[in-house]
């Protein structure tokens, strides 16, 4: 069955690549003209040409909007990716990208989503409900290649190529795959730019960009010259956040002085070395919380593994009562300037007074999510709550 | 204090409430206008034998626009030249009107005297719009009633008559049929309304 199945889009793609070529033909000198536009539409409306008329109004909003050029970027995967077209249906492996999309204003775009995604019924109430294409590990290429999509955006680093652009440049050569993460706050504006600017939206990446740097400049003004020493971890206290994750970025970014400093990636570490550290403040990366659950009972455990940790007594964070649960999906999402925030907060209680970090998450959601959800009353994205 | 419930104040409400309806009505209809894409093709209806004569088609939509526009030419009938770049394929000519909003081809009748129909169709191809249209013109040694036109200014030295051509609606287009009569008929109702209420 997955074979015939495979077959016969196969020979679908076939007859389709000769006029995928066709258009990709107009940029052989990297520009539509006027004169090529007009021949290839007065060959259209004689019923003469190779190019379908969906791809001469593709070619047509090229020319008017795109000044008659590709449009490109380089993804976080360091690859460069170019776009001939404007961009009508997108596949979202990772639901931080359904999230920056959903902030762009590009939601009617998205065709697909991941099976996670489709768990998030109140943080997207109605993208939850289109089909699933897997998860980000194993995705499904048939279910993608079903969809028709002309992008497909999954993490940097997951999955493997092996997975996913190697299989799909075997079945369909026209969907692109792009790499951009949306969960650390390092890269995150640069990566709303890049993916407003391939969708045409510009304005609502600007929007949201003066929202992130108001926040990012806060906390720079009020960072102390002494800093707080942190430890970023997983549900396991043992499981390290190094440099290049999420968790060691938004530390260092709300002011902190990371004690994994120059030791990259995730990896695990002997317990005593965390005591002999001796952190201030302990961030946990958690996925229990989030939107869709009011149970803190989740969070708690994980919270409760590193202070009633033997030996752990004595780290400064745990005997000062400064170990933190922060929910993934709301650390390592666009929402992260309201993250950034409340870490802020934890690190220079004294210094943010006058801020309620769950007012900045309130004005996000409300703002770029546009969905109805209190904070207040639902959701569970720190520990201790807030 | 509060108390103006008086006859006067019942009207000057009653009045607001009709302005405020006819308004509502009117931006409605302006709104509305302003997403019908508009796309004339203009012509003489009678010409003289031999003669050259112009068509032109208009684009009734602020730039930017691409269109694109064929055209069944008569048998008879010879394109002499537009006033922008076009193919000709047998009896079919097209043409594409980028960041253009009026285009102008010019035809030579033939010889021989008839009534002969033009019929084409134009897409847009930033709005996923299209229509046809179709125009008949008549060559005749004698020209009968003339109508002459406000819209156009004809290059050639005959007089043109009657421009106006019939174009059917856009196929996917949304027009709102007998939306202007309805208009009509509502803002009139209205003006009988207040004139009642006073």
């Amino acid at each position: 069955m997955r074979t015939v199945f495979l077959a016969s889009i196969l020979l679908i793609t076939s007859i389709g690549l000769v006029s995928a070529n066709d258009y990709i033909s107009l940029f052989n000198d990297n520009r539509i003209t006027k004169d090529e536009l007009a021949n290839v539409i007065a060959d259209y409306m004689l019923g003469s040409s190779r190019l379908s008329l969906d791809e001469i109004r593709d070619a047509s909003y090229v020319y008017i909007y795109w000044n008659g050029e590709p449009k490109s970027i380089v993804d976080s995967a360091n690859r460069t990716i170019t776009i001939y077209k404007p961009i009508k249906r997108i596949v979202a492996l990772h639901s931080d990208a359904v999230e920056a999309l959903v902030v762009l204003g590009a939601e009617d775009k998205v065709v697909g989503v991941s099976k996670y995604t489709k768990e998030c019924k109140r943080q997207f109430p109605e993208l939850s409900k289109l089909p699933s294409i897997g998860s980000i590990f194993n995705p499904d290429i048939e279910a993608i290649v079903s969809l028709n999509p002309d992008v497909v955006i999954t993490y940097a680093r997951w999955p493997d190529p092996s997975k996913l652009e190697e299989k799909l440049e075997l079945i369909d050569v026209d969907t692109k795959v792009i790499r951009l993460d949306f969960y650390k706050g390092s890269t995150m504006k640069e990566e709303i730019e890049k993916l407003g600017y391939l969708l045409d939206k510009e304005e609502n990446a600007s929007k949201y960009i003066e929202w992130f740097k108001r926040y990012e400049n806060l906390v720079k003004s009020r960072t102390p010259e002494k800093k707080v020493k942190v430890y970023t971890c997983g549900k396991k206290p043992s499981r390290a956040f190094g440099e290049g994750t999420g968790p060691y970025d938004l530390s260092v970014m709300a002011g902190g002085e990371n004690v994994l400093k120059g030791k990259e990636g995730y990896f695990d570490v002997d317990p005593e070395q965390v005591i002999v550290w001796a952190p201030e403040v302990i961030l946990m990366r958690s996925y229990a919380g989030g939107y869709e659950t009011d149970d803190i009972s989740g969070m708690k455990a994980e919270y409760e593994k590193v202070i009633y940790k033997s030996g752990f007594e004595n780290v400064p964070a745990v005997k000062n009562g400064r170990v933190y649960v922060m929910s993934f999906d709301f650390a390592f999402a666009p929402s992260y300037p309201a993250a950034l925030v409340t870490v802020a907060k934890w690190l220079y209680p004294d210094r943010y007074s006058d801020i309620d970090p769950k007012e900045v998450f309130q004005e996000y959601i409300d703002n770029f999510l546009h969905i109805n959800f209190n904070v207040s009353e639902q959701g569970c994205f720190v520990y201790p709550r807030w | 204090m509060f108390i103006f419930t008086t006859k006067h104040n019942i009207k000057t409400m009653k009045n607001m409430f009709v302005r405020l309806v006819i308004i509502c009505i009117l931006c409605i209809s302006m709104v509305s206008a302003s997403v019908i894409r508009d796309v004339k093709v203009k012509t003489p209806t009678v010409v003289s034998p031999n003669e050259k004569f112009n068509i032109f088609i208009e684009i009734g939509k602020d730039l930017p626009t691409v269109v694109g526009v064929t055209l069944k030419i008569p048998d008879g009938f010879t394109l002499v030249n537009c006033s922008t770049p076009y193919k000709v394929l047998g009896n079919k000519m097209s043409l594409a009107m980028i960041n253009d909003t009026r285009a102008e081809c010019t035809f030579k009748a033939p010889s021989s005297e008839g009534t002969f129909i033009f019929e084409g169709r134009w897409v847009d191809m930033l709005n996923k719009e299209e229509g046809k249209f179709k125009m008949s013109i008549s060559v005749s040694k004698v020209i009968a009633t003339q109508i002459p036109t406000t819209t156009i200014t004809p290059t050639t030295t005959t007089p043109t008559t009657t421009i106006i051509i019939t174009t059917t609606p856009p196929v996917t287009a949304k027009p709102t049929p007998g939306f202007e009569f309805i208009t009509g008929i509502l803002s009139t109702s209205l003006i009988v309304l207040r004139r009642w209420l006073r």
